[in-house]
C-alpha cells in the first residue's frame, strides 16, 4: 500500500505497526473516515494485495465512500455490479448517522452484510475474501460477502476408497464440506455451530450434531476443551486431535477421522459429534470407540455376510500384525518343542547358515520393511516400480539366497506386513506394539509375550474419548451392542444405537 | 504411601523381578546353538556302562537338494545323564531332545536293570516331551535298530515313530504307547507293561544283494513289574489288541468252509470289546463281550455272501475262530509269562475294590489259572464291490 521512502519514516511506521499488531485485537473504529483508513493502512503496510478504492456518489460528491478487500480471494463482478455500482448511483442518499443503515437495508445488493465497529473482526473477514466498506461520520464499518476462490473440486478421498457407496469426499472449503452433509441430513435438528481458533490462522471450526440424539455431556465436554486451546495456527485437524484428546500418550486414536460425508452422517446418526475445520478435507468425530478401529463405511453398504467376514478378518489382522514376529521370536528361542518336529528341522536348516540371531534379524529386517514402507509414501509416484523391484528382489529374495536372512523370517515380516495394511486406522499403536511385544518376547519367551498382550489389554481398555470408555467391559454386554462389532447385522437387526454414546439409541420402532 | 513416580517404579521392577523369577524353564538358544535329537539308544556295555546313540539332524546342507539326512553321536557314561552330558565333549552344539520321537532300549538293560532306572530321567528332565514313544530292541543292542535306513524319509527315528503310531489302525501287530503311559501302567494294580518290540531285517528290494537293514516293528515285548520277559509275536499282538480294546483297524483271515488256508480276509472298521469279571462261588471268571464290525475285502472261495443267511454263516464262523484264538493267546501269555499284560486284575480292581484286596497279594498265582468267557459278535457291513469272483 504505502512503500517505505526514507529510513526515519520507515522507523516511525514499524513503531506504529508493532502498537497496533499489539493493541488492535480490542480497538475500535472512530468516525473520521481518515483516521479509519490510515489505521488500515498502517496495518496492512507492505501488503500488495490489498486493493483500496475511493467512491464518490454522482449525485452527491460530497458522500464518500472508501472500500477494500484482498484481491484474488474476491468476486470482482460482485463488487463491481453490487456495491460500486449502486454506491455510485444510487440517488437521494443523505449524509447523516444513519447512512451505515441505509447502505445496508436499501442499497447494497449483496447476500450477507455485518455491521461491525471491530478492527479484528475486520481484519479477518477482508483475509477471508470480504470486501469492507467504510463511510465518513460512522465508527461502522460493513463487512460484505464477496467471498470467491479457488477450490479442489470434489472427488473420491484416495485414503478411503470404497468398492460401493457414495463417492463423494470433502474438500478444503468448510463452508463446501457443510453443504454435504446438509444435503444428507435434511432436519433442523442438525446443528452446526461455528468456532473460532488460532491466533493467527483464525481457523473456522465447524461443529455439527444431531440435537435430540447427542449426548450433551459430551458436548458440554468438547465446548470446555475447545476453550483451553490457545495455539497461534491450526492447519489440519490432526492439531484439534491432540489439543482434545484423552490418554495423551497412548498411541491409539481417540477421535475418529474421515473424509467421506457419508461416514460423518454414518457417525452423527450414531449420536456422535463431528468437528469440521477450514483448510482440510479431514472430519473429526467424537466419541470413538475402539471397534471403530475395524470398522469401514462400506461394511454398511455391501452385503452382511461379506462384511462380518472381512470385519472379523481386520481384527485378526490387527492381532497377527502385533503378534507374529513376537510370536515367532518367542518359540524359536525359548519353546522350540512347541514346533512339529518337521517344521523343527526345516527352520532349523534355515537358520543354521544365517549369521545373525533370529532377534537381530526380526528387528532388522521389521526396521527394513518400516524404511520401506515410508519411502513408499515419500516418494514421487512414478518411481513407485522402482521401489517395489527394489524392495522385493533386494530385501526378499537376495536377502535369503545371500544366506542373511532366513527364509522363515521374510514369511513373519511380509505376513506382519500385509497384515498391518488392513487395519490403517491403527497405523501408529501396530508399530509400538509390534516392537515393544517383540522385545518383551525376546527377553522372557511367551511368558514374556502373555506378558505384553496383558500389557497392552489393560492399556485399551483403560482408553477413553471424551469420558467415553472405548471398550465395553464384557459384564455389561449386551445382545444389541454386539451387533455391529465382530460382525455386521442386517440392517433390518441394528434396532438400536450404540448405549456407550447415546442415551435416545432407539433407531428403528 | 509412596509418591506416584516412585510406585510407577517399584512398580516396574516388581515385573521385571516376577518376570525372572516366574517362568520357570526357559533359556534363550539360538536354534543354530542346538543339534535336534531325532531318536535315542540306550546300551550297555560289558562294564556296566552306559552307552547312548544319538540320531541328531544333519542341518549343515539346505534342505533344497535332496532330503534331510542325520548323523550319528555316541557317548558314554556311568548314568544316563552322565551319558548324555559326556556327548559335550563330540559336538559342539547343545544336543537338544525336546523333540525327539523315539527311545529305544536294549533287551539286556530291560531284562536285568528294568525299565524304570531309565524312566527316570526322562519323567524328572524337562526337556523330553512326555509323548515321546519307548520301544524295546530285539536285537543284540539298541544301537542297531536306530541305525537303520528309514524308507520314507531317510531318518530312521522318525520312520520307527511313524510305523509304531499307525501300527494299531492299519495292522494291529504292536502297540502304540508314549512314556507317561509306560510309568502309570508299571505302577498300576492288577497290569503289566508291554512295549513295542523292534527287530532288523534285510532289505531285499533293492534288487541287487544289500546289506542294507531296515528296522520293522515285530509285536510286543512282555514285562513282568517293570522287567522284559519275553515277547508276543505279531498274531499274538493282534488277539492281546482284542483282549484290552485297543484295536482299531487291522486284517482278520479265516479259512471258510473248513479250508486250513484262509480264504476270506475282512478289514475291521471298529470293534468293541466289554471286559467284566464274574465272581461265583469264589471262582473268579473274566468275560470278554467283542463286538466287531468288519468290511469283507478278499474272498477266493466261492461262499454265499449275497443273502443275509450266508453272511449269517460267515459271520458265525469268525466269531468262533476269533474266540479261539483269544482263548489260545491268552492261555499262551499264562503259560509262557505269567504276567497279567491284559490287565484282568485291574478289572477287578476298578470294579470290584473288596475282593481286589482279598486277591491282590496272590494274584500272580490266581492270573496263571484264571478262566475266560467268550462272548465274540462279528458284524459284516458291507462286501465291497463285486459278489463272488470264483
Amino acid at each position: 500500500m504505502r512503500k517505505p521512502s526514507s529510513c526515519s519514516e520507515g522507523k516511525i511506521i514499524e513503531k506504529q505497526v508493532k502498537m497496533m499488531n499489539e493493541k488492535h485485537s480490542d480497538m475500535n473504529l472512530s468516525s473520521s473516515l481518515e483516521e479509519n483508513i490510515n489505521i488500515f493502512k498502517t496495518l496492512f503496510t507492505d501488503d500488495d494485495t490489498i486493493v483500496t478504492r475511493h467512491i464518490q456518489n454522482s449525485h452527491d460528491p460530497d458522500l464518500d465512500f472508501f472500500i477494500f478487500y484482498c484481491d484474488g480471494l474476491v468476486n470482482s463482478i460482485v463488487i463491481n455490479e453490487n456495491i460500486i455500482k449502486p454506491l455510485i448511483l444510487t440517488k437521494s442518499l443523505k449524509k447523516d448517522e444513519l447512512i451505515i443503515d441505509t447502505l445496508l437495508h436499501q442499497v447494497l445488493l449483496v447476500n450477507e452484510i455485518e455491521k461491525t465497529n471491530s478492527i479484528q473482526k475486520i481484519i479477518e473477514s477482508v483475509t477471508y475474501g470480504d470486501t469492507i466498506l467504510m463511510t465518513e461520520g460512522s465508527a461502522e464499518a460493513l463487512i460484505l460477502n464477496t467471498k470467491s476462490f479457488e477450490l479442489r473440486a470434489i472427488s473420491e478421498p484416495n485414503t478411503e476408497k470404497a468398492l460401493s457407496g457414495p463417492r463423494e469426499g470433502f474438500c478444503e472449503a468448510l463452508l463446501i464440506n457443510l453443504s454435504l452433509i446438509r444435503r444428507k441430513l435434511r432436519t433442523n435438528e442438525l446443528k452446526m455451530k461455528f468456532y473460532n481458533i488460532g491466533r493467527k490462522t483464525h481457523t473456522q471450526l465447524g461443529i455439527c450434531y444431531i440435537e435430540s440424539i447427542v449426548n450433551k455431556k459430551i458436548l458440554a465436554e468438547l465446548y470446555k476443551r475447545l476453550d483451553k486451546i490457545d495455539i497461534d495456527g491450526i492447519l489440519d485437524a490432526n492439531y484439534i486431535t491432540e489439543l482434545v484428546r484423552d490418554s495423551a500418550l497412548s498411541p491409539f486414536r481417540t477421535t475418529g477421522y474421515t473424509e467421506r460425508p457419508d461416514v460423518v452422517v454414518g457417525k452423527l446418526l450414531e449420536g456422535r459429534i463431528a468437528i469440521f475445520v477450514d483448510g482440510t478435507p479431514v472430519v473429526l468425530t467424537i466419541p470413538y470407540l475402539f471397534i471403530e478401529n475395524f470398522q469401514s463405511n462400506e461394511d454398511y453398504y455391501l452385503n452382511y455376510y461379506y462384511t462380518s467376514f472381512s470385519r472379523m478378518l481386520r481384527i485378526l489382522a490387527f492381532f497377527l500384525t502385533i503378534t507374529v514376529p513376537a510370536f515367532y521370536i518367542a518359540i524359536l528361542a525359548f519353546h522350540r518343542e512347541m514346533l512339529p518336529t518337521p517344521l523343527l528341522i526345516n527352520i532349523a536348516q534355515e537358520r543354521h547358515i544365517v549369521p545373525l540371531p533370529a532377534t537381530l534379524e526380526a528387528f532388522t529386517m521389521l526396521l527394513v520393511f518400516e524404511i520401506l514402507r515410508e519411502t513408499g509414501i515419500r516418494m514421487p509416484s512414478n518411481v513407485g516400480q522402482a521401489l517395489s523391484i527394489v524392495g522385493a528382489l533386494v530385501i526378499g529374495q537376495a536377502a535369503v539366497e545371500a544366506k542373511l536372512v532366513a527364509s522363515a523370517m521374510i514369511i513373519v515380516v511380509a505376513t506382519t506386513a500385509i497384515t498391518s495394511l488392513l487395519v490403517p486406522k491403527l497405523n501408529s499403536p501396530i508399530l509400538f506394539i509390534r516392537i515393544f511385544l517383540l522385545a518383551i518376547s525376546s527377553m522372557f519367551g511367551i511368558f514374556g509375550f502373555m506378558l505384553g498382550l496383558g500389557i497392552l489389554m489393560t492399556h485399551i481398555l483403560n482408553l477413553h474419548s471424551f469420558g467415553i470408555s472405548q471398550i465395553t467391559p464384557t459384564g455389561k454386554l449386551q445382545y444389541q451392542e454386539v451387533k455391529d462389532i465382530f460382525i455386521r447385522a442386517p440392517w433390518w437387526q441394528m434396532r438400536e444405537r450404540p448405549r456407550l454414546i447415546t442415551k435416545n439409541n432407539t433407531r428403528m420402532k | 504411601m509412596l509418591s506416584k513416580p516412585k510406585k510407577t517404579i517399584s512398580l516396574i521392577l516388581l515385573f521385571i523381578t516376577l518376570c525372572l523369577l516366574l517362568c520357570g524353564c526357559w533359556n534363550y538358544r539360538q536354534l543354530n546353538e542346538i543339534s535336534i535329537v531325532m531318536g535315542m539308544a540306550i546300551d550297555k556295555d560289558s562294564n556296566d556302562n552306559y552307552i547312548l546313540t544319538f540320531e541328531i539332524m544333519d542341518l549343515s546342507k539346505p534342505s533344497t537338494n535332496s532330503g534331510t539326512k542325520s548323523l550319528f553321536i555316541e557317548s558314554s557314561g556311568k548314568t544316563i545323564f552322565e551319558a548324555f552330558r559326556n556327548s559335550k565333549a563330540k559336538v559342539a552344539d547343545k544336543l537338544y531332545i525336546g523333540n525327539m520321537e523315539i527311545l529305544i532300549i536294549s533287551n539286556k538293560i530291560a531284562a536285568e536293570d528294568g525299565i524304570l532306572s531309565i524312566l527316570d530321567l526322562f519323567l524328572r528332565d524337562g526337556e523330553p516331551r512326555e509323548t515321546l514313544k519307548i520301544a524295546i530292541s530285539q536285537e543284540k543292542t539298541a544301537k542297531e535298530i536306530l541305525q537303520t535306513k528309514g524308507i520314507s524319509n531317510g531318518i530312521a527315528s522318525m520312520d520307527l515313530k511313524e510305523i509304531i503310531e499307525t501300527n494299531q489302525k492299519t495292522i494291529s501287530s504292536s502297540i502304540d504307547i508314549e512314556i507317561y503311559k509306560v510309568y502309570s501302567h508299571i505302577k498300576s494294580e492288577g497290569l503289566s507293561l508291554v512295549l513295542p518290540a523292534i527287530h532288523c531285517v534285510k532289505n531285499t528290494d533293492t534288487g541287487i544283494e544289500s546289506q542294507e537293514k531296515i528296522a520293522e516293528v515285530n509285536g510286543v515285548a512282555v514285562f513282568k513289574d517293570d522287567k522284559l520277559v519275553g515277547y508276543l509275536s505279531p498274531e499274538e499282538t493282534f488277539y492281546y489288541l482284542f483282549i484290552v480294546d485297543k484295536i482299531k483297524g487291522g486284517v482278520l483271515t479265516l479259512g471258510l468252509n473248513g479250508c486250513p488256508k484262509p480264504n476270506i480276509s475282512f478289514e475291521i472298521s471298529r470293534s468293541n470289546t466289554k471286559r467284566t469279571h464274574i465272581n461265583e462261588r469264589n471262582k473268579i471268571k473274566i468275560k470278554l463281550k467283542i463286538t466287531t464290525y468288519v468290511y469283507i475285502n478278499e474272498l477266493t472261495t466261492d461262499s454265499d455272501i449275497s443273502t443275509p443267511e450266508g453272511i449269517k454263516k460267515i459271520q458265525a464262523e469268525a466269531e468262533k475262530a476269533l474266540a479261539k484264538d483269544i482263548k489260545n493267546t491268552v492261555k499262551s501269555v499264562q503259560l509262557r509269562f505269567n504276567s497279567d499284560i491284559f490287565g484282568f486284575g485291574n478289572i477287578i480292581y476298578k470294579k470290584d475294590y473288596k475282593l481286589w484286596q482279598k486277591i491282590n497279594q496272590n494274584w500272580d498265582d490266581m492270573f496263571g489259572e484264571i478262566e475266560i468267557e467268550t462272548e465274540t459278535k462279528i458284524h459284516v457291513k458291507n462286501t465291497s464291490f463285486i459278489k463272488n469272483s470264483q
